[in-house]
Order: structure tokens, then C-alpha cells, then sequence
């Protein structure tokens, strides 16, 4: 099975199932925070509720500092830092 | 998918959240590809957490403009994640092992295949880990290594495994044989004094 085939498959399983499983969001923002801990972020809950909320917002981070009224760069730095890498 | 291309960390909880079923779903395919099927749930959470992580590190890579296909790109990701997770016991069994394999050799199994098989195995046996795990607490890994190598050796019909597992770590055969009943044997006596351990008694890989 190709990597295509495999991941379509898994994608119409997935629309046309049911699914059991549901994301486990305390624990993946947990791993978030201790991922942006370990590059040095001071602040890395606060860190991922910001991440979290311009997330689901589906906007970048220019829009989403102009619509909080922060610059970007202080919004870079409340995130912790400019991307997880 | 723009916040994601651009390696945006804000984009991980949407695909965590919207695609982290379709992540388990082929994570899932890759370990049955490794005869991995009974993953633990909470187990196969945590990689497809880590998968999700991974995705997000490889997207820039991503391009829709004519960049990797983003199910190529995935697909490396996770079957790289899968191969680790059941290949984990391979690295804390093998940390000190030498892999060169000395000229007239060529009859051996490769001590890498034979680890990587029990890892495998280990993933979906429940025996298979309590033998690692009895391994781990009464051997070195490279007495656990020479012991397995040795009964590998003999399973695929090696008149002369200790020989041919001497000649790979620069050993005596005298060597081998004593690092064999010297494992064996520590993994035995565990058997028959942890009741936790029991399954190991009357195993085939310990008798003499």
C-alpha cells in the first residue's frame, strides 16, 4: 500500500466511521509546554493558551497581535518563542 | 494548512485535533506493518502526540506549489515514529554492541535483525517482553546480545553458533559459551524465585 493509499484510506475511514477516539487535549498541551520548556520558554502554559487560542482563531500571528493589540513581537514573545522548532 | 506550511506552532492543535484520528489510524498501519498490534491505547496516544509534533517540525517542507506531497512527507515521519517505538527495545539492548561482522562470516545473522525481530515480537508478546525485561535486570546488554545471537545462530541451523558469535565479538567460543550459561542462568534463577517471572520457566531460548 503507497503512503497516498494509505492515508486516504485512513481519511474516508475516518469520515465515514464513527470515531472512538477523541484527542486528548490536556495531555497534548502538556507535551506542547514541556516541548517549548525545553527551548526555553519561561512562560510555557501561558505559552500554549495563546498558541491555543490563535489556533482554533485560524489566523496568523500579525492578524491575531492586531486584534489584540499587541505587536507582533510581543506577541512572538508571549508564545514563547517565534515556532516550536 | 497556511499556519501549518509555515511550521506556525499555533497550527498544532488543529491538526491534533482534526487530523490526530487520521494520524493514529496510519501510525496503527505502520506498527501492523512491524507485526506491532497490540499497542497499548495510551501508548499509541502518545506517539500519534508525538506525531503530531513531528508533522508540524516537517511541514515547512510541505509545499502545495509542487513541494512533497504532504501524505509523503507524513508517511516517512510516521513510519520513521513507528519503526522507533518498536525498535526501542533494539537501542537499550544494543547500546555497547559491535556490528562489524569479521571476514568468513558469511553464515551469520546479522545481531541487528535478530534484536529487531525480538523487538517486533517483544511489541505484540507478552513472554517476549518479560524476556527482555528479565534480560535487562540480570544481564549486560552485550551478554543479553551474545545470548540471543547464540540461540539465533542455532535456530537457523548454525552447527556452530558459538564459533560464529565468537568471531563477531572477537571472543573465544569458550567465552561465548560461558556469557551463554552465565545468562541463562541468571535469567532462569529469576524465574524460579519471582513469581512475576514465571512464565519464563520451561522456555526453550533457557534450556541448557
Amino acid at each position: 500500500m503507497t503512503g497516498e493509499e494509505r492515508w486516504r484510506g485512513a481519511i474516508e475511514d475516518e469520515a465515514s466511521a464513527p470515531s472512538a477516539w477523541q484527542p486528548d487535549v490536556e495531555r497534548f498541551r502538556r507535551a506542547l509546554a514541556q516541548r517549548l520548556a525545553g527551548h526555553g520558554c519561561a512562560w510555557p502554559d501561558i505559552a500554549v493558551d495563546v498558541l491555543s487560542a490563535r489556533g482554533h482563531s485560524a489566523v496568523d500571528r500579525a492578524e491575531f497581535a492586531e486584534r489584540l493589540g499587541l505587536t507582533d513581537d510581543a506577541l512572538r514573545a508571549l508564545e514563547g518563542a517565534p515556532s516550536i522548532h | 494548512m497556511t499556519l501549518m506550511a509555515s511550521g506556525d506552532a499555533a497550527a498544532a492543535f488543529t491538526l491534533y485535533e482534526e487530523f490526530g484520528a487520521v494520524i493514529r489510524r496510519v501510525l496503527r498501519g505502520h506498527l501492523a506493518d512491524l507485526h506491532a498490534t497490540r499497542v497499548p491505547d495510551d501508548d499509541l496516544d502518545g506517539l500519534t502526540l508525538d506525531a503530531t509534533l513531528a508533522l508540524l517540525d516537517a511541514a515547512p517542507s510541505w509545499r502545495a506549489d509542487g513541494g512533497a506531497m504532504p501524505w509523503t512527507w507524513a508517511e516517512k515521519r510516521l513510519r520513521s515514529l513507528a519503526s522507533s517505538y518498536v525498535g526501542q527495545w533494539t537501542q537499550e539492548l544494543g547500546d555497547d554492541h559491535d556490528d562489524t561482522t569479521p571476514e568468513g562470516a558469511a553464515v551469520a545473522v546479522e545481531s541487528g535483525d535478530d534484536m529487531h525481530s525480538l523487538a517486533t515480537v517483544a511489541a505484540t508478546d507478552p513472554t517476549v517482553q518479560l524476556l527482555i525485561e528479565a534480560l535487562r535486570l540480570r544481564c549486560s546488554a552485550r551478554d543479553a546480545e551474545i545470548l540471543m545471537s547464540v540461540k539465533a545462530q542455532a535456530a537457523a541451523g548454525d552447527p556452530s553458533p558459538a564459533n560464529t558469535v565468537a568471531a563477531q565479538h572477537a571472543m573465544l567460543p569458550a567465552a561465548v559459551r560461558q556469557v551463554v550459561k552465565r545468562s541463562r542462568d541468571a535469567v532462569r534463577g529469576l524465574a524460579e524465585h519471582d513469581e512475576r517471572f514465571t512464565p519464563l520457566r520451561g522456555l526453550a531460548l533457557l534450556a541448557p
